[in-house]
């Protein structure tokens, strides 16, 4: 990372691509899964209890990982578009903030999964 | 009857004006008149000393480019009928210097387009096949860089680039087009030294696929595929040189 000879977007272009086809694709259908749970009795409980049981739950992390990362590789060419010209510091500022909120995320998930969150409260 | 076409020009002589001022022309025009018939009618019976670039009337030379109502152009690919009951705003391709009128200074793009070595560079390990002294490629061969060998320099998508406009480090989409162009070919061995150019910020990473230049391009071919393609074969460089230690 930040070598001089060749630029490092390869690793945020790949991430952003992922979280574009995850949010082309998988996303509509997940918000749709839940509109339509909602609106039907006791299911949604279901939902929410199958989304974080182990397979489902690792792919829909993964899935809200790969979208923070394409949203905040937009805002950061975005701001470039603006003429606010990105630096090492917005650099850092917003891979950092998505490097952040993932592991905020699997954070989450593990105490979940593993019922830690319920044996604290 | 002709119909009448008025017809602005953006000017500057550099010796007497101070900034670009606008001039506006009648033209009368047939249906199979050019923008560039028209400047040069323009020329012969209004303003003889109006500069403007062409050569050979049919988007084969690429010197003609300049912006019609705000949109990059060919002006001989350009018909005044298709303005009909409008009128015509001319400036220079935007993105670059004006040297006069509707002349631009093109040198950044000259320079990057020496920069990518757009020629084939012979692989050095691979004699010529046989005594044939030719390299044989197939069709499929072929096809894998045929539209983006179609670019004719006219600069169109550069005046077309957002991001070339913010930024002239840029290497910008024809030059990035005849790089991939190249290093497709299968006759050439120049990849690796090319793919120094792709890696950098101001290489394919500076492009944010908006696509304009493509559709701009007088030529139908397809720079921002090219740079897209690109980004794929930079991103596996990237990858070997994780693993590789680069010579």
């Amino acid at each position: 990372m930040f070598r001089k000879d060749r630029s490092d977007e390869p690793i945020y272009w790949g991430l952003f691509g992922a979280g574009g086809m995850v949010i082309a694709i998988i996303m509509p259908i997940v918000v749709l899964a839940f509109i339509v749970a909602g609106f039907s009795d006791g299911v949604l409980a279901n939902i929410g209890h199958i989304a974080l049981s182990p397979l489902p739950g690792i792919v829909l992390i993964s899935c809200l990982i790969l979208c923070i990362w394409h949203c905040l590789h937009r805002i950061y060419h975005g701001l470039h578009d603006l003429t606010i010209h990105t630096n090492i510091v917005i650099h850092l500022a917003l891979y950092g903030l998505a490097a952040f909120l993932s592991l905020v995320f699997i954070v989450l998930f593990i105490l979940i999964e593993f019922n830690i969150y319920d044996k604290l409260s | 009857m002709a119909d009448k076409m008025k017809i602005t020009v953006l000017r500057y002589r550099p010796e007497q004006d101070e900034q670009p001022w606008t001039q506006s022309f009648e033209v009368e025009y047939t249906h199979e008149m050019s923008l560039l018939e028209a400047l040069n009618v323009i020329k012969d019976t209004q303003a003889p000393e109006l500069s403007f670039r062409w050569s050979c009337r049919m988007a084969i030379c690429g010197s003609c480019g300049m912006m019609v109502n705000g949109t990059p152009k060919l002006a001989c690919k350009t018909f005044l009928r298709d303005y009909a009951g409008q009128e015509m705003l001319i400036e220079p391709l935007a993105n670059f210097p004006i040297e006069r009128d509707l002349v631009v200074d093109l040198s950044d793009f000259i320079e990057k387009l020496e920069r990518i070595k757009p020629y084939i560079i012979p692989k050095e390990d691979v004699p010529y096949p046989g005594e044939r002294r030719e390299y044989i490629q197939t069709p499929k061969q072929l096809e894998k860089y045929r539209q983006f060998s179609m670019c004719i320099n006219c600069g169109i998508c550069y005046a077309a680039c957002p991001q070339y406009k913010l930024n002239k480090e840029f290497i910008g989409p024809a030059a990035l087009t005849l790089l991939y162009r190249y290093n497709e070919d299968s006759r050439d061995g120049g990849k690796a030294e090319r793919m120094k150019l792709v890696n950098q910020d101001s290489g394919v990473w500076s492009c944010t696929f908006v696509g304009y230049c493509s559709q701009v391009c007088p030529k139908g071919v397809d720079p921002a595929s090219a740079i897209q393609l690109g980004k794929v074969e930079s991103a596996k460089d990237y990858l070997i040189s994780m693993f590789k230690k680069e010579q």
